[in-house]
């Protein structure tokens, strides 16, 4: 076992016998890194049968390496490893379904992923090399989740200045003041725990701006992800004041753009455009309506700025977005070369990997494909028909057109009720084609 | 066991760190989007191009010499800017364009701990040469689109190394006068070493104008930046120099890569320093010419600017700038956005000749719709 600044890192043989110490590495590491109990089994669970179920397929070329590593609002477990084929299918959100059949034929391999894919809050596959796999199962720890505070009476003093280096109460008492301010569909769904939110920034997995007055009260919140490949996605800007409002709002973007500028960040987007945001400044990727839990209906509009220059790229695409896409391009003056897709004749695993993440309060699941499959349409929709009857009725899938196999499975969900909604320029390792399931 | 990535072999200051993009050549752009002309109005270069002398040194240059290592410490070029600065030769180094001095300069000055104080929204090789070799990079807002010297001088500490003053500022304009730079200096005190960067010197026609070069026997920890790239027009051929006293140019010598700036280089450059007033002249003639016609342009358009001294201006835009630049862009015209300089909104403009600047007026008319 190996200590790390942060966390701890056991590398384990590929043999099932050493499941046990990996279990009850994971359970000690994660409680001593201040997760609860009732969390750390779940975590536990997750590392478990993920790591059995790859013990037991028998690919791993060599041994895993499992890492639990504190996170600002939780514990993360990483499994490390290489292996000549990775069959995951099991992880899909749809395999409860799947996993009914499964069990009559006695298969609990994937039910026992399924398990794992349900206890925890996110799971990721990575793969950082050929051949090599990163996945990542994330718990976060409980939040309480407070009814908004008060709403301040004083209407902010000028001159405005920003910061983005919040003091931690202060961040909190905003974040809890936007739902007094504006509507619940204005705001990210974790804004309804300021604690989290707070964690999130102090532990850099967040950034967080604030507006504030002559006298150091906030007026304004604004939250992006960390600056990093591809793009930041924000969150507001939310303004807590009656008064002044396009001022806040234009102080807190140029504040956020300022602190993003000279990262490796190509562009900035918000996928729910806020009454607020200065307009001028950004570019409207267009509109989808949602259907939202209490079964009204909304259109969230998506919104992206480029942070530098683009000067041009090739993407992939198939015959049936070429026409969506060139529109697109056109649309936000985009110099693109599309390349098609063909079919090299290539071996294509049997079974795709879709990650999916929720968000609950706008009834949508995003679906991203990890792992290429002969299945990926008819698992797309297994994903949409599932997360629909449990109320999730706005699914999309997200392919990255620097991707070909990626751009490739656009034929195929189309062919299964998907259709092309939104590009996102830059938003992965190129531009990131949305898809919706419009059974 | 499972090999882990090799790039977490990197220190976590490189691994953050965004390597820098270059735009593609422009025979590469024409071809790939079918663009008839490309207007570079993008990097602040001489369209006048070169000063005579320095055309007929690159247009006779024999292809022999390629086969030959060039002086590995510039040994001509350096005696002729001893002469001009009236100066000991050896107080000079030059280097493959003003970014290898930078870091020639950081390398020799900071150790693990130390930082540099800069501006915000200034030339940002200096901010990225400090992150990506591990150094705190501090910095502070403009005042009146030049560096605040109580916000520079408050940013200072005991690890402060080197204070980079960009004078004048790109892509503002603003500069310091003597007035300020003395008082700035005084209070340094010695402190740290202050880069005066002045790559744009020979643009600056005015009277208040601090000369660093001078400067600098005053006050010894002044080291002067400038290059060939700007007013010389020699940016395809990578010159830039530094000249400081011998106690800090010796320090610096140590950190500093020879043989890094090329023979072809180090010819023309010495023959434009032997033949540069006539062309200082008309490019500053040049320059005045479509500042004028910038600020109409902005006035016709209702449109901010920002500029002062310098062959740029910035423009403030009702649209994003990098979505303005894009439309210019299908236009064959190409500026710089400004968000990266952390002035989103605005784009800078380099200052040509006046058929390139109708050019661009036009397809800025096209592109805000208002042709």
């Amino acid at each position: 076992m190996t200590k790390l600044a942060s966390g701890v890192r056991l590398a384990l043989p590929a043999e099932e016998r050493f499941l046990g110490l990996a279990c009850a590495t994971a359970e000690q590491a994660a409680q001593t890194l201040g997760l609860g109990k009732g969390r750390t089994l779940r975590l536990v669970l997750a590392v478990e049968e993920v790591l059995g179920h790859l013990l037991r397929q028998g690919t791993l070329r060599e041994a895993v390496e499992l890492t639990l590593l504190p996170r600002a609002s939780g514990v993360e477990a990483r499994l490390d490893f290489a292996a000549e084929t990775l069959d995951l299918a099991g992880m899909n959100v749809t395999a409860r379904q799947q996993a009914c059949d499964f069990a009559a034929e006695e298969d609990f391999g994937n039910l026992g992923l399924l398990l794992a894919a349900r206890s925890v809050d996110r799971f990721a596959l990575d793969q950082p090399g050929p051949g090599r796999f990163r996945l990542i199962l994330r718990q976060h720890k409980d939040y309480p989740r407070p009814p908004a505070p008060e709403k301040p009476r004083v209407p902010p003093r000028p001159p405005l200045a920003f910061t983005a280096a919040p003091e931690q109460d202060e961040l909190s008492w905003a974040v809890a003041q936007a739902a007094n301010f504006h509507p619940a569909f204005e705001l990210a769904e974790w804004m309804d725990r300021p604690g989290m939110v707070a964690d999130l920034v102090q532990g850099g997995e967040l950034c967080a701006g604030l507006a504030q007055d002559s006298e150091g009260r906030a007026c304004g919140l604004i939250l992006w992800t960390p600056p990093g490949k591809g793009v930041v996605s924000f969150r507001g800007p939310y303004i807590l004041a009656d008064e002044a409002r396009a001022a806040v709002a234009e102080l807190l973007c140029d504040g956020m753009l300022a602190q993003v500028a000279r990262s490796e960040t190509k562009g900035v987007f918000t996928p729910a455009a806020v009454a607020d945001l200065p307009r001028g400044q950004f570019e409207s990727l267009g509109e989808v309506e949602y259907e939202l839990p209490d079964g009204t209906r909304r259109r969230f509009e998506a919104c992206h700025r480029h942070m530098a220059e683009d000067m041009g790229a090739a993407v992939w695409s198939c015959p049936a977005t070429e026409a969506f896409l060139r529109a697109a391009y056109e649309r936000h003056f985009l110099l693109r070369d599309i390349r098609f897709v063909t079919p090299q004749g290539g071996r294509v695993p049997e079974r795709s990997l879709f990650g999916t993440e929720v968000r609950a309060s706008r009834a949508e699941a995003v679906l991203t494909p990890l792992l290429n499959g002969t299945d990926a349409g008819e698992n797309a929709v297994r994903h949409a028909c599932c997360l629909h009857a449990e109320g999730v009725r706005n699914v999309f899938v997200h392919l990255d057109l620097a991707l070909a196999w990626q751009a490739g499975l656009a034929e195929t969900l189309m062919e299964h009720g998907f259709r092309p909604v939104l590009l996102h320029p830059l938003a992965g390792r190129s531009d990131v084609l949305v898809l919706r399931h419009e059974p | 066991m499972s090999r882990r990535p090799l790039s977490e072999l990197a220190p976590e200051h490189v691994r953050r760190f965004e390597a820098y993009a270059p735009s593609p050549p422009d025979h590469v752009f024409l071809a790939r989007h079918g663009l008839p002309h490309l207007l570079r109005l993008h990097n602040n270069e001489n369209h006048l191009g070169p000063p005579p002398a320095a055309a007929r040194v690159i247009a006779e240059y024999e292809s022999g010499r390629g086969a030959l290592y060039p002086s590995g410490d510039c040994y001509d070029l350096r005696q002729a800017l001893g002469k001009r600065f009236a100066k000991d030769p050896g107080r000079f180094l030059v280097g493959n364009g003003s970014c290898e001095v930078i870091a020639s300069v950081i390398k020799a000055f900071c150790g693990p701990g130390d930082n540099i104080v800069t501006a915000d929204k200034t030339f940002a090789v200096y901010e990225w040469v400090a992150e990506f070799s591990g150094f705190e990079a501090r910095l502070t807002p403009l005042r009146n689109g030049a560096y605040d010297p109580e916000a520079l001088l408050e940013a200072m500490d005991e690890r402060t190394k080197i204070v980079f003053v960009c004078n004048p500022n790109n892509p503002t304009g603003g500069r310091w006068n003597l007035d300020t730079t003395e008082d700035f200096l005084a209070r340094v005190d010695g402190r740290a070493i202050v880069v005066m960067d002045e790559a744009y010197f020979e643009y600056v026609d005015k009277p208040d104008h601090p000369d660093g070069m001078e400067l600098m026997e005053r006050h010894p920890n002044v080291v002067v930046f400038r290059t060939f790239s700007k007013m010389y027009a020699l940016a395809g051929l990578r010159i830039g120099w530094l000249c400081g006293t011998e106690e800090v140019v010796e320090m610096i010598r140590r950190t500093h890569i020879v043989y890094s700036v090329n023979g072809l280089g180090q010819a023309a450059a010495l023959a434009a320093l032997s033949d540069d007033a006539g062309h200082i002249a008309a490019t500053r003639a040049m320059v005045a010419e479509a500042r004028a016609y910038v600020h109409a342009l902005a006035g016709e358009l209702g449109l901010a600017v920002q500029d002062g001294e310098g062959n740029f201006a910035m423009l403030k835009v009702p649209v994003s700038d990098t979505l303005l630049a894009r439309k210019l862009l299908l236009q064959g015209v190409m500026v710089r956005t400004m968000t990266g300089f952390r002035f989103p909104g605005w784009i800078r403009v380099s200052l040509a000749p006046m058929p390139m600047m109708q050019a661009f007026g036009d397809a800025l008319r096209k592109a805000l719709g208002k042709a």
